[in-house]
């Protein structure tokens, strides 16, 4: 090889370095949500970086995560839900204090502040949709004040409780909260009196209900809810689709996450930790941003009047 | 029985021919808080004969003009401009104007737009990442960190979450922020920034008589849909 050769070799070398996309690593359970947060990331950033993914499924070990890692030396690793959250601090764990860990970003998992305590180098997207977004959308919808929302929620949930009722007070919401054990003998009882409380004594304009299985049984919906929540005709936000069928009575407004536009979301985060040369993350757990809105039109319109000139901003109208 | 079988397949073929023939494609790409299928119901009933669909998001619309590129496009005239192939026939004027000028809103503070170098300031994304960046980066002496969302009423958790000092809105968006929440807004006009109001472009080389109709018959209700824009 000349020395015009040895030009070349140098200049493609040096035009492929400059051209490497980073590699970024997503760690995902199967399931129509995390395809479509993938694909919202991927029309973001996809020109830009190498985004591999490896689904794992429930019982896989750190091997699973080790061998992927280890063949694609990510840059960065996205990990979705709880499960496969604690997965990687237990690979984390198993790694030598030789190996410098690669840096992450966790995302649909339930109360992931607290989860992602323990991961080294990590920051995420909190999959719970603020209350205050929930209740700025209600109000927009109904066109009417909410100086006050009321919640029945377990213990578990005070903290993001707590975290909410300061982003309320900044919209002029006060945030008024029944809490409950998070085991209780009866919840039907604890819940009938918890309604009352909140919508006789504290006069509450609406209702705010946690994504809390224990809390939603079809008996519970069946025998204590719903013929509450008819007796006090108050507008109720509920945080899964299902629950505000017009047939069921119960939700007025179901908030959902965006998992297209969490995808973009997740995209900036991604960006903003190459532009830094993937140094540590900040460690914070970020709002999620986009919602879809689903509305229970007949209850809506019976409980506030609302019509379909109100609903210009919903994605989904339910009659 | 064969026979009536291929005459009926025949005629519904010439039917369903002519109807393909006839019918005329029009993209409404617009960043505003109405969602893409109500704007797509209204749009179509001012335009009997035309085939609308209605995207909610850059990303979305980028796909379906690649996919099937429609005979005409309602959207911002940035758009149509990064667009290769269609030019703009209709312009369309909002209290007299085609061009909307920017602002930087933000909360109990104003922000300077001379000294707005290393910020985060949100947008609606209506370019895809690139374009925006560089759409931005011409309106400030340095340009800030963008983060973009795709539906208006995302740029309010931004502000309200402290994820961006700012966000980039039109009057109509500060309009609509002010009403519907109680934060303490600042408005502060950012000189020479704007964007065009609305245009509708035809396909080089395709006719689109349908959507001019459609807009010369739209009403009140359904420009005020789009900005309560008026067409030249």
């Amino acid at each position: 090889m000349g020395l015009s050769g040895s030009f070349l070799s140098l200049w493609l070398f040096l035009v492929a370095t400059a051209c490497a996309k980073d590699p970024v690593l997503v760690f995902r359970p199967e399931g129509g949500d995390y395809d479509a947060v993938i694909r919202g990331m991927g029309r973001e950033i996809g020109e830009d970086f190498t985004i591999g993914q490896q689904t794992l499924a429930p019982g896989a070990g750190i091997q699973a995560m080790a061998e992927p890692i280890r063949r694609t030396a990510p840059r960065l690793v996205i990990l979705m839900d709880n499960r496969i959250i604690n997965l990687y601090k237990s690979y984390q764990a198993s790694l030598p204090d030789s190996v410098p860990p690669v840096p992450s970003i966790s995302l649909m998992a339930a109360s992931l502040d607290h989860e992602i305590v323990g991961l080294k180098l990590a920051t995420g997207i909190a999959y719970e949709i603020p209350i205050l977004t929930s209740a700025v959308n209600l109000r927009d919808i109904l066109k009417r004040p909410l100086p006050k929302i009321g919640i029945i929620h377990r213990d578990f949930l005070s903290d993001f409780v707590a975290g909410n009722k300061e982003y309320c007070r900044q919209e002029g919401i006060a945030l008024t909260a029944v809490v409950l054990k998070n085991q209780e003998e009866n919840f039907g009882k604890a819940i009938r009196k918890g309604l009352r409380t909140l919508f006789e004594e504290e006069q509450v304009d609406a209702l705010w209900v946690p994504n809390d299985n224990a809390l939603l049984t079809a008996a519970l919906l069946r025998d204590v809810w719903i013929p509450m929540l008819n007796r006090y005709r108050k507008p109720v936000i509920v945080g899964v689709e299902a629950l505000a069928q017009p047939g069921l009575g119960f939700g007025t407004l179901a908030v959902l996450p965006d998992h297209t536009e969490l995808g973009r979301q997740l995209a900036e985060i991604v960006v903003e930790l190459s532009t830094a040369g993937f140094a540590a993350p900040d460690g914070k757990v970020r709002q999620p941003l986009s919602i879809i809105k689903v509305v229970n039109l007949p209850q809506a319109h019976k409980i506030a009047g609302v019509g379909r000139e109100n609903l210009g901003s919903v994605d989904r109208i339910l009659e | 029985m064969t026979v009536w079988v291929v005459i009926t397949a025949f005629f519904l073929g010439w039917v369903g021919g002519a109807k393909a023939q006839a019918s005329e494609s029009l993209f409404v790409f617009f960043p505003t808080t109405v969602r893409p299928h109500i704007l797509q119901k209204e749009i179509s009933s001012s335009g009997p004969g035309l085939d609308v669909t209605a995207f909610g998001s850059f990303a979305d619309f980028e796909d379906g003009v690649k996919a099937k590129p429609p005979d005409a496009i309602l959207s911002l005239p940035e758009v149509i401009a990064n667009l290769e192939g269609y030019r703009v026939t209709v312009i369309g004027k909002r209290k007299g104007e085609s061009q909307e000028p920017f602002f930087i809103m933000s909360v109990e503070k104003a922000l300077d737009p001379t000294q707005i170098a290393g910020s985060k300031i949100g947008m609606v994304d209506f370019l895809g990442r690139k374009g925006m960046q560089k759409f931005v980066a011409g309106m400030f002496p340095s340009a800030p960190t963008l983060k973009t969302v795709a539906k208006v009423e995302d740029l309010l958790p931004l502000l309200t979450f402290g994820m961006a000092s700012g966000i980039l809105v039109t009057q109509a968006q500060v309009d609509y922020f002010r009403g519907v929440s109680q934060l303490k807004f600042v408005v502060t006009p950012i000189p020479g920034a704007g964007a065009g109001t609305i245009c509708l472009a035809i396909r080089k080389g395709a006719e689109a008589p349908k959507a001019i109709q459609a807009l010369k018959a739209m009403d009140a209700e359904v420009r005020k849909l789009l900005g309560d824009v008026k067409w030249d």
